[in-house]
């Protein structure tokens, strides 16, 4: 008898924090915007589970002739204008667009994801460790 | 004599453990994106679980925390603070065996690669201290 009060206690205990926890856990979640939620960086291994997702080479064209992501498009800043639009017609609505660079210094990645952003299409996320992280998956 | 140098070692270890989580869930709290990638990067929940517990591990841990320092609701804390840690403990040993190279997220981001037996023992000295701070509640 006394085990089972102490047993319902526990449960009783393990309940009240469990729902606090789970309450401030959608407050918090429900209190970043969306588009703050879709900013920043993403693990190959997450970015690979994505789906349907739009990867984004944010390097060079040399760089990018050389070797890519398979499927991945190029966009850099130095040639922004000639080829964003093949990224906006390749890209669906809702759909998760990855940028990557050539490491995780660079801040190429950052200025595409964050230019991408602009035209709210969908989630955007940098590549955590760029094309070193990929080559070396 | 002895109880009371228990008791003192009791409520010490009560704030270190306690005082443990509620820095881990603050850590993790204040960067859900970076919680986010390390739950993935060990490959064990679905997407929509990985975001909820982004949100919600941190909170479970600087709730319990504070009722494990608090001593309110203490028996329920030290419940889900065990869970939890085994919890851990089973993610790490999933990640060592499949050799991820990954970040442990214990402690938010930025801790580098896992040195999984050093994170082990962490977690198995975590889990002795909240057995015996249980073994002591009973005791009382």
């Amino acid at each position: 008898m006394a085990g089972i009060v102490k047993l319902r206690t526990v449960l009783k205990q393990a309940g009240v924090l469990l729902l606090a926890a789970g309450l401030l856990a959608v407050v918090a979640g429900l209190s970043i915007p969306l588009e703050e939620r879709a900013e920043g960086e993403i693990g190959l291994a997450a970015a690979l589970r994505l789906k349907p997702v739009i990867w984004i080479d944010a390097r060079s064209v040399a760089d990018y002739d050389a070797e890519h992501v398979p499927g991945a498009l190029l966009l850099n800043e130095e040639n922004w204008s000639s080829l964003v639009p093949k990224v906006l017609e390749s890209w669906d609505s809702g759909c998760t667009a990855v940028v990557y660079c050539s490491s995780p210094g660079t801040q190429a990645s950052r200025e595409v994801a964050e230019r991408l952003r602009d035209f709210k299409l969908g989630p955007v996320f940098v590549l955590q460790g760029g094309w070193i992280a990929w080559k070396q998956r | 004599m002895e109880t009371k140098v228990m008791g003192i070692f009791t409520k010490i270890l009560s704030f270190l453990v306690g005082g443990l989580f509620v820095i881990a869930g603050a850590l993790k709290a204040s960067d859900p994106s970076a919680f986010f990638n390390a739950i993935e990067n060990y490959q064990i929940l679905p997407h929509a679980l990985a975001v909820a517990a982004t949100f919600f591990l941190p909170y479970l841990e600087i709730f319990c925390g504070m009722a494990v320092i608090f001593k309110r609701l203490h028996a329920g804390a030290l419940v889900l603070l065990g869970g939890m840690t085994l919890v851990f403990i089973v993610a790490l040993l999933l990640a060592w065996v499949r050799g991820l190279n990954i970040e442990c997220g214990c402690f938010g981001a930025g801790d580098g690669p896992v040195n999984y037996g050093v994170a082990l023992i962490r977690d198995l000295l975590l889990l002795a201290a909240i057995g015996f701070l249980w073994w002591r509640r009973e005791r009382e």
